[in-house]
């Protein structure tokens, strides 16, 4: 059933009621048109409309059911048109379907969603505008019922779901709005509970997320994003600045046995959810310490690791058991795990460093890193690395810019970025580009590699070659070309290349597990339980999409958790309604850069205190300073809040 | 913080007229400043926006939707148009769906004529209701203490959810449910024991959701006077309103911006007046037990007073009394008795400590004004539960932590609800106070982290500094203080890194043992953490009566003479305005009192508005002594034990009653305005001991309390006016400001005690609770149903091993005397600490308490 009967989805109207065809693809609709194994899906409303895959929908009865929802599930109360208005609504449409309605009523309807557009929030305001359209292009249908000629037809199944651009956009689907506002009422444990609801290291996602949240933020639509990742950091640590014990309690035991392969953010966030479950879950972690990546990949300058040490603690608190020095595939085998324990993660990450191609690269030359996230590790693990006076990291990612900066922290009097595409290209964060700078780190864009120069085995400089950018890539990208005969040597003592790291599955390899791999070597997993092939197997986070972001981890680990809750006590690995529409509605998009927001801009966004200056560079002080609390309530009153349900029908 | 000092100013248009106010601000503050009224009903100024009822819409040219004024941030440049046809429209709508549903039961709602739901409507013509709803509202909710609620006329602008929230710290109301049956919740609260309720809840509803019981269908609010005056608990003068008709008390509000308190209540103002009204008022002089005139009752005292001779002759007066009325009393003694045998509760610790301050600091009162608490960068609340000690501190303390960040430490040897905000909570063990300030003070110096400047620059003995911690081992400490080393580092950083520190301690400071070396060692600390810089933050002794800095200051000490004058020193000169030949030798304090009955020595004993058998440390000491003494003369507002006993009985005037002084801990002078006549034969203490004095004397004695204070101030020049100054709320006079001279300050020895015995037996802490003030309110209605009865609080472990459960009899005994009450088990109080609050005459947990030692060791037992 990808024919659309009816939308008016993003204020485009399409009626095909009376004949004509318009397939969901022509409109880039990403409605599916199935929903998880319960039946088809018959018409979606949302914050943008309506659209009717199935003439058979009961267009009038949705729309009343929808409105109910809104009301008693979804509306906070907090202001007087939503809270009352849409009450009005309810009242109204369910009047009109018992045959009790008078052509007035339509009116009424009308005119609460002009009224409506004056909420507190986008929640009751944009609920409203679905039901004006079903009032507007359905108007037979409600005549019909006002004539007292129609019953109602019930969908099988309505499913709904509140969100917003950022809590979509969010990989863990933090309730964004939520945490924002009760900062707002200086209410910083509360926020905190509910960041946790979806993200048990706040500490550490209120520092380094790339927070993709926040281009997704409505408010930049009108002056700049709220900087949702400092919120959250000032959650975070009021709690750790008030020595308060966090309050989570861990239900009863289950009895049931849960081994998590990684202490990284996908392995701890797994854990945390069983253990407040009840499961017993114990973590194996190759590594010393908690953390994975963020541990010893990320310096303490930009994520203390005492902090990240006391989220560890905090999930350790719930029962959770982290056995250190453990490594899969060499002290034990997944085999063994899976015989010893009801269900298995694995977050083992991507800890191989991707090579650089260039000549002699694998000739172990005195002064050449086996890669940047290993330098990384090495230095944060203290095992013993000399960092030598001149430095050359190949790369233009975080992990690039992370070496140079420890690099200096090192003892490196001079440190050089060679990046092949320029400045504008660079994958890493542009304000992390920036600190670098700010220490003095020396850039050299547009060049590229081609050859180690070395004496006596010992790395004494690198060729590089010219690029220039060309056509756009697949990532959208130009593509650097090399410019011939360009090639000069940078003289220095050690070259690092960080140019990306993939999962190293050789753990899977002693025996036929039956999982797949992609060919960038991560594991598949299904239909988005986390689940692979082999049943009870679970894999999230870097090891599973490749090397990406710490709250993509965190996501990966949640929604494995609640799959492997319901597989370990109902036996079956399957999505819930909230997670199956958290889905759709990621699929469908909920943030529209064009929208034309009607409200007041005009405001900076609010920045934390930063220690600036190239001395900074000679400690792993942390940067980034906390935001104080006063200021963290003149930012989140910022936030518009930017709440919508959808609610799909199912035949 | 830097995000305030970027504050910029910023122009824009309302309604055509240019205005300019201070970037940050919502635009229905800068419409205020050009008199543009725009209607709001969630708006409250002095709590974080909520934008909850949405008629405030205005116009910003450029945008097409409508904004809320009261939580959209002004920006340059904007125009803004605040009455439009559609805005109009917009509001009415607003309205008429604010009002669905909404009973109309104006006729009975307690909130009517003060309404502002009512008040919109008529303002806005609404006069129709388009709109039909089921109505879903939630059942009233009246099994709260001292509050029902009714959601049908809760309009959710969570006023009531923000201003215990953000204003007292205290915040148990939150919305629940969704929708149109979304509602006021109470949470329970963390403290069971000792349960709070927020009566400003009350004071903020703009309908009538929130309603207080004891107010409850008692006056129309249009019948009422409203009469300026003070609030008769905490040393803060709480600027209020007292609503009265027909002789009686109905109701304490407060106003917003005006007050110094700004509109904040108290629990007591809010719920505690009802003693007021009390039916056990004393209405007539009593003689013998029978009802008399005043001048047999005067008569009677005066002969009696006077044939005894000043030796046998003593008076116990009390920080409930005004300025004035404390100076005549003083006066009365010293010249109308030739005795100087005349002290006040001060005895058990306040005036040591006060003592103190003068001699190390040179202050008298506080170092600042308590509004300089909320520019404190760090704030340090050193043995008070001064939520319930001095409500009005902790609002300033409040404020600190909201508007300025600051750090908050809270040191206690039990749970107090200021602890469940603080950074840090460093619960120390009985005796230990004077080595746990001292380590600090010891790891801030070690860590250079002391304000040298300051130091330099006024402390005459710097040098003396560094040698006074020498012997401090800062380890050892945290073993015997029971504090962290980690947790005394972080103290010593904190505010040692501060700007401005605010220092402020109470009655288990002032009510220890080691008063003296306890407030020693917290002046040490105010000198090298900046507290006494003056930018902000200070010294601040808080007591919960009214008018403890007014007691001291009249004289009411065998010691000392009105204004803090040396007695010995400067009695020749006060006898001579005094116009008598000299003053009496000699003098009894409190103690020594009892110890001259109890000999035989003092056979005269005058208590003006004091109890000793409820109050006083060694209470049942007191009763024997009161049952022995020959003439016993009891000056109070209502019947109790004492006034069975007393040979003649005076009835006094409530606060609401009488007009004088009251000072501040911060040295602000406030001025009672009689609101009620004195009930039935009652008269002011005042004027009754103005009587006393004209009779002894045989000149006539005025009472008029500008006299009295003007004749207070030439003889100790304490005031620099004593004008009567201020529109509504009035204060009486200034004294003046704290300004140390360079090398004026004295950095002390610490004096560290020995941790008390650790062998059998508990720690006993007495003290208020903060539904009750002293012994009157334990005749209000209104704070008996938080607490109706005394109690011991003790640990859950302390009562499993004694074999005690929930309200089984406890019987608590140290060496002086034993009490017994109800145990209640709490978390409050840790693992061989015991808390009874003081209040109840029928628990008389004074009893166990000896004279100098709010802290004893006792031993429990069951029944």
């Amino acid at each position: 059933m990808s024919e659309i009967v009816f939308s008016s989805w993003g204020r485009k109207i399409v009626d095909n009621r009376q004949g004509g065809s318009t397939d969901l693809a022509s409109l880039k609709l990403k409605i599916p048109t199935e929903y998880l194994c319960k039946g088809n899906v018959g018409a979606f409303m949302g914050w943008d409309g309506v659209v009717v895959l199935d003439p058979k929908t009961d267009v009038v009865a949705m729309a009343a059911e929808y409105m109910k929802r809104v009301q008693e599930k979804h509306c906070c109360g907090k202001c007087t048109p939503g809270k009352k208005g849409t009450r009005v609504m309810q009242d109204t449409l369910a009047r009109i379907i018992s045959g009790q309605g008078q052509e007035s009523d339509l009116a009424i309807l009308d005119s609460l969603t002009d009224l409506m557009q004056d909420c507190k929030c986008t929640l009751c305001m944009t609920a409203a505008i679905p039901v004006q359209d079903s009032v507007r292009y359905f108007r037979e249908d409600y005549l019909e019922y006002l004539a007292g000629k129609r019953k109602p037809t019930y969908a099988g199944h309505y499913i709904d779901k509140v969100t917003a651009p950022c809590m979509d956009t969010c990989p863990a689907h933090i309730d964004i709005p939520a945490y924002i506002e009760e900062i707002k009422n200086y209410r910083f444990d509360d926020s905190l509970g509910v960041i946790r609801e979806r993200m048990p290291i706040p500490a550490v996602c209120g520092r380094v997320c790339p927070h993709p949240c926040e281009t997704a933020c409505r408010r930049a639509l009108i002056d700049e994003p709220i900087s949702i990742m400092v919120m959250k950091r000032v959650a975070s640590d009021h709690e750790w600045l008030h020595h308060r014990e966090p309050p989570m309690q861990p239900k009863p035991s289950t009895g049931k046995k849960v081994i998590v392969v990684g202490a990284g953010p996908a392995g701890l966030t797994t854990a945390y959810y069983l253990a407040l479950e009840g499961h017993a879950v114990k973590i194996i972690e190759m590594l010393s310490e908690p953390g994975g990546t963020v541990a010893v990949g990320i310096p303490d300058y930009r994520m203390p690791r005492p902090l990240l040490q006391r989220e560890a603690q905090i999930i350790q608190d719930l029962g959770v058991e982290i056995e250190y020095g453990v490594k899969l595939g060499r002290d034990v085998s997944l085999r063994e795990l899976k015989e010893q324990y009801d269900a298995v993660f694995l977050g083992t990450g991507a800890f191989k460093s991707k090579p650089m191609g260039v000549e002699g690269e694998d000739a172990g030359y005195e002064g050449f890193s086996s890669g940047g996230i290993n330098y990384l590790r090495a230095v944060a693990l203290g095992q013993g690395m000399k960092t030598p006076k001149r430095i050359v990291v190949v790369g233009g990612g975080n992990t690039a810019i992370d070496c140079v900066r420890v690099a200096l922290r090192e003892g490196a009097e001079e440190t050089i970025l060679v990046y092949r595409r320029s400045r504008n290209e660079m994958p890493a964060e542009p304000y992390e580009v920036d600190d670098a700078e700010e220490e003095n780190v020396r850039f050299e864009f547009l060049v590229n590699p081609t050859r180690l120069v070395t004496k006596d085995n010992k790395i004494t400089g690198v060729e590089v070659i010219k690029m220039e950018l060309g056509e756009p890539d697949e990532s959208g990208r130009r593509r650097p070309q090399p410019v011939k005969g360009s090639e000069y040597v940078i003289e220095c003592d050690m070259v690092i290349p960080a140019i990306g790291q993939d999962p190293d599955l050789s753990y899977l390899e002693d025996g036929d597990y039956g999982i797949k791999q992609t060919r960038w070597s991560s594991i598949v997993t299904n239909n988005g339980t986390m689940m692979t092939d082999n049943a009870g197997v679970f894999a999230g986070g870097d090891c599973e999409y490749g090397a990406m972001t710490v709250v993509l981890a965190v996501g990966h680990g949640k929604r494995a958790a609640s799959v492997m809750h319901r597989y370990l006590t109902d036996g079956k690995a399957k999505l819930d309604d909230d997670e199956a529409m958290e889905d759709i509605m990621n699929r469908l998009g909920v943030f529209d850069p064009d929208e034309k927001i009607s409200a007041l801009g005009g405001l900076k966004r609010e920045h934390q205190p930063k220690i600036s200056g190239a001395e900074r560079a000679k400690n792993y002080e942390e940067i980034e300073l906390a935001m104080p609390e006063s200021q963290a309530v003149v930012e989140a009153e910022r936030c518009l809040r930017c709440y919508r349900v959808g609610m799909v029908a199912l035949g | 913080m830097s995000h305030k000092a970027e504050k910029k100013m910023i122009r824009l248009t309302i309604d055509g007229q240019d205005v300019e106010i201070e970037a940050g601000l919502p635009i229905i503050a800068a419409a205020e400043k050009l008199g543009i009224k725009i209607p709001t009903m969630c708006y409250l100024k002095k709590v974080s926006t909520t934008g909850a009822c949405r008629v405030c819409l205005v116009k910003v040219e450029g945008v097409d939707a409508s904004v809320t004024a009261c939580n959209t941030i002004a920006v340059d440049g904007i125009k803004v148009t605040t009455s439009t046809p559609e805005i109009e429209r917009q509001r009415r709508d607003m309205i008429r769906l604010m009002l669905l549903n909404h009973p109309l039961d104006c006729t009975v709602c307690d909130a009517a004529g003060e309404c502002d739901l009512q008040d919109i409507c008529f303002d806005h013509h609404v006069l129709d209701q388009p709109f039909k709803a089921e109505d879903v509202a939630m059942p009233k909710i009246r099994n709260w203490p001292l509050i029902e609620n009714v959601p049908a006329r809760c309009i959710l602008c969570e006023k009531c959810v923000k201003v215990g929230h953000e204003l007292t710290g205290i915040g148990d109301f939150y919305v629940n449910e969704f929708g149109d049956k979304a509602y006021i919740e109470r949470h329970e609260g963390q403290n069971t024991i000792d349960p709070y309720i927020e009566g400003n809840a009350v004071a903020v509803c703009p309908v009538g959701a929130m309603i207080s019981k004891p107010y409850r269908h008692k006056a129309r609010c249009w019948t009422l006077d409203k009469v300026p005056s003070l609030g008769f608990a905490g040393g803060s003068l709480e600027q209020v309103e007292l609503n009265v008709k027909n002789g009686q008390l109905y109701r304490i509000t407060s106003e917003d911006e005006v007050t110094t308190n700004n509109g904040l209540l108290s629990f007591d103002s809010s719920f505690g007046y009802g003693f007021v009204n009390s039916t056990k008022r004393l209405g007539a002089p009593l003689v013998a037990g029978a009802e008399t005139d005043w001048d047999t009752a005067l008569n009677a005292v005066d002969q009696k007073a006077r044939s005894l001779g000043g030796e046998a002759v003593a008076g116990l007066t009390s920080a409930r009394l005004t300025l004035e009325e404390n100076y005549l009393f003083q006066k009365l003694f010293r010249v109308g008795y030739s005795s100087n045998n005349i002290d006040s509760a001060a005895c058990f610790g306040v005036r040591a400590a006060s003592e103190t301050l003068r001699t190390v600091l040179g202050l008298s009162g506080s170092s600042a004004p308590a509004a300089d608490i909320a520019n404190a960068d760090a704030v340090l609340v050193f043995g008070s539960d001064i939520t319930s000690e001095q409500p009005q501190i902790n609002y300033q303390i409040q404020r600190a932590l909201r508007h300025n960040d600051a750090y908050l430490c809270v040191a206690n040897m039990r749970s107090v609800r200021i602890g469940n905000l603080a950074n840090l909570r460093l619960n120390y063990a009985p005796g230990t106070e004077v080595a746990l300030i001292a380590a600090i003070v010891k790891l801030m110096i070690e860590q250079g982290l002391v304000d040298n400047d300051f130091v330099k620059k006024f402390i005459k003995n710097g040098a003396d500094i560094k040698k006074s911690v020498a012997n401090i081992d800062v380890k050892k400490v945290a073993a015997e203080t029971g504090v962290d080393f980690a947790l005394l580092q972080e103290a010593a950083q904190k505010f040692g890194a501060a700007q401005r520190v605010a220092v402020v301690f109470g009655a288990d400071v002032t009510g220890a043992a080691a008063v003296t070396d306890i407030v020693a060692a917290l002046a040490n600390f105010s000198m090298v953490s900046g507290a006494l810089n003056g930018d902000g933050g200070g010294v601040f002794m808080v007591d919960e009566r009214p008018n403890t800095q007014g007691l001291l200051d009249a004289g009411v000490s065998p010691q000392q003479l009105p204004g803090g004058l040396d007695y010995v020193g400067k009695s020749a000169d006060v006898a001579a305005i005094w116009g008598c030949a000299s003053l009496p030798q000699n003098g009894r304090d409190a103690v020594q009192i009892l110890e001259g009955i109890e000999a035989g020595v003092v056979k005269f004993l005058y208590l003006a508005g004091v109890n000793p058998l409820v109050t006083y440390p060694e209470s049942q000491r007191w009763r024997a002594a009161l049952k022995k003494v020959e003439f016993l003369v009891v000056q109070d507002i209502l019947e109790s034990e004492l006034t069975d006993l007393a040979n003649v009985v005076l009835p006094a005037a409530s606060f609401a009653e009488k007009t004088g002084s009251y000072i501040a801990c911060d040295n602000t002078v406030g001025l009672l305005q009689q609101a009620l006549k004195p009930f039935a034969a009652a008269k002011a203490d005042g004027e009754i001991i103005a009587a006393l004095l004209g009779a002894a004397t045989g000149k006539s004695s005025c009472a008029d309390a500008v006299a009295v204070r003007n004749e207070l101030n030439t003889l100790s020049g304490m005031f620099t006016t004593t004008v009567i100054s201020g529109d509504k709320y009035l204060t009486s006079g200034s004294k003046k400001a704290y300004s140390p001279a360079p090398t004026a300050l004295k950095f002390s020895e610490f004096k560290c005690a020995n941790a008390e015995d650790k062998g059998a037996g508990h720690t006993l802490i007495v003290g208020k609770m903060h539904a009750h003030t002293g012994v009157t309110s334990t005749y209000a209605a209104g704070a008996l149903e938080i607490a109706p009865q005394g109690y011991v609080e003790i640990n859950s472990q302390d009562a499993q091993q004694a074999g005690i459960s929930e309200g089984a009899t406890l019987t608590v005994k140290s060496a002086v005397g034993s009490f017994s009450a109800p145990a209640r088990i709490s978390s409050y109080v840790p693992a061989g600490i015991l808390f009874a609050p003081y209040h109840f005459a029928d628990i008389g947990a004074m009893q166990a308490v000896p004279v100098g030692h709010q802290t004893v060791r006792v031993e429990i037992s069951k029944g």
